[in-house]
């Protein structure tokens, strides 16, 4: 039981890895198309990116709420400073 | 897990380790806001600074810290199911690829330590060096704390020491991952 969950986490932590990976690619494909959208697009991307990194590399899945809620706090004050400065 | 994770005073890796998290994006963001704003009162001058960086090599080398941090990931994993020789492997990998990030960003800092490019340069650049530049020490600090632990691994494997202090410097090591997501896209992709 305890070997399937650990096999679980290998599995997870290659998915997220991937996800992550992929993300960055497209925001320089997003930047080399000139898409008029890049702006959201790159800052939706970063967010993502975000959320990937500190709840499941860094387990925050796993914490208490008040943890999950300062993670997210800190991707919605980033974008909101995006937004008003860009 | 070293201790139950759903805990208000015991975060994965610490307490400790999430106030010094807590610090580092509360100094970091603030200053990709000031880059932001000085960006916005001088958009051509920015965006002529910024064709100076080399997009996909900033893109090259995020994916490279990423996916050290992927290692670093299985390098808990398998500390966790007790595999030593894996931890090993997991562990020097993580640290190869913080070395790899540092090189690219040292030639990086290289090429741009002319004049017209220089931390003395002022406007872009300025901010470049100094976010960078500290995102730089913070990487370079994460690769001396990993090594020592890959140091101590053989003897302390089994230790819930250990343990404790792996889960801590794997945090610290993805919260380099975590500022560098916003640190790259606002120098980088930002033209």
């Amino acid at each position: 039981m305890q070997e399937l969950k650990l096999e679980n986490e290998f599995r997870t932590n290659l998915i997220v890895w991937l996800l992550a990976i992929a993300l960055v690619f497209t925001g320089y494909a997003l930047l080399e198309s000139k898409t008029e959208n890049l702006l959201s697009a790159i800052l939706v991307i970063s967010v993502v990116k975000f959320i990937l990194i500190a709840f499941y590399f860094m387990e925050v899945r796993h914490a208490h709420i008040f943890w999950k809620a300062l993670g997210l706090c800190f991707a919605v004050v980033f974008s909101s400073g995006f937004l008003i400065f860009t | 897990m070293s201790m139950k994770l759903n805990n208000l005073y015991y975060p994965p890796g610490g307490m400790l380790i999430w106030i010094i998290i807590t610090i580092e994006l509360l100094t970091f963001i603030p200053g990709l806001f000031v880059f932001l704003y000085e960006r916005s009162q001088n958009p051509t001058e920015f965006a002529k600074a910024a064709q100076g960086l080399n997009s996909l090599v900033g893109t090259l080398n995020t994916a490279i810290l990423l996916t050290s941090g992927w290692f670093m990931a299985n390098t808990i994993t398998s500390i966790r199911s007790r595999n030593e020789k894996a931890a090993f492997r997991w562990l020097s990998l993580t640290i190869f690829g913080g070395f790899i990030f540092l090189l690219i960003k040292g030639i990086e800092y290289y090429g741009k330590s002319g004049a017209e490019t220089s931390i003395q340069a002022g406007g872009f650049y300025t901010m470049y060096w100094l976010i960078t530049g500290f995102h730089y020490i913070h990487v370079l600090t994460g690769v001396g704390i990993l090594l020592a632990m890959l140091l101590e691994l053989k003897n302390k494997f089994a230790t819930e020491e250990y343990l404790q202090n792996i889960e801590s410097s794997s945090v610290f090591w993805h919260m380099c991952d975590l500022i560098w997501i916003f640190v790259f896209p606002v120098f980088y992709l930002l033209k």
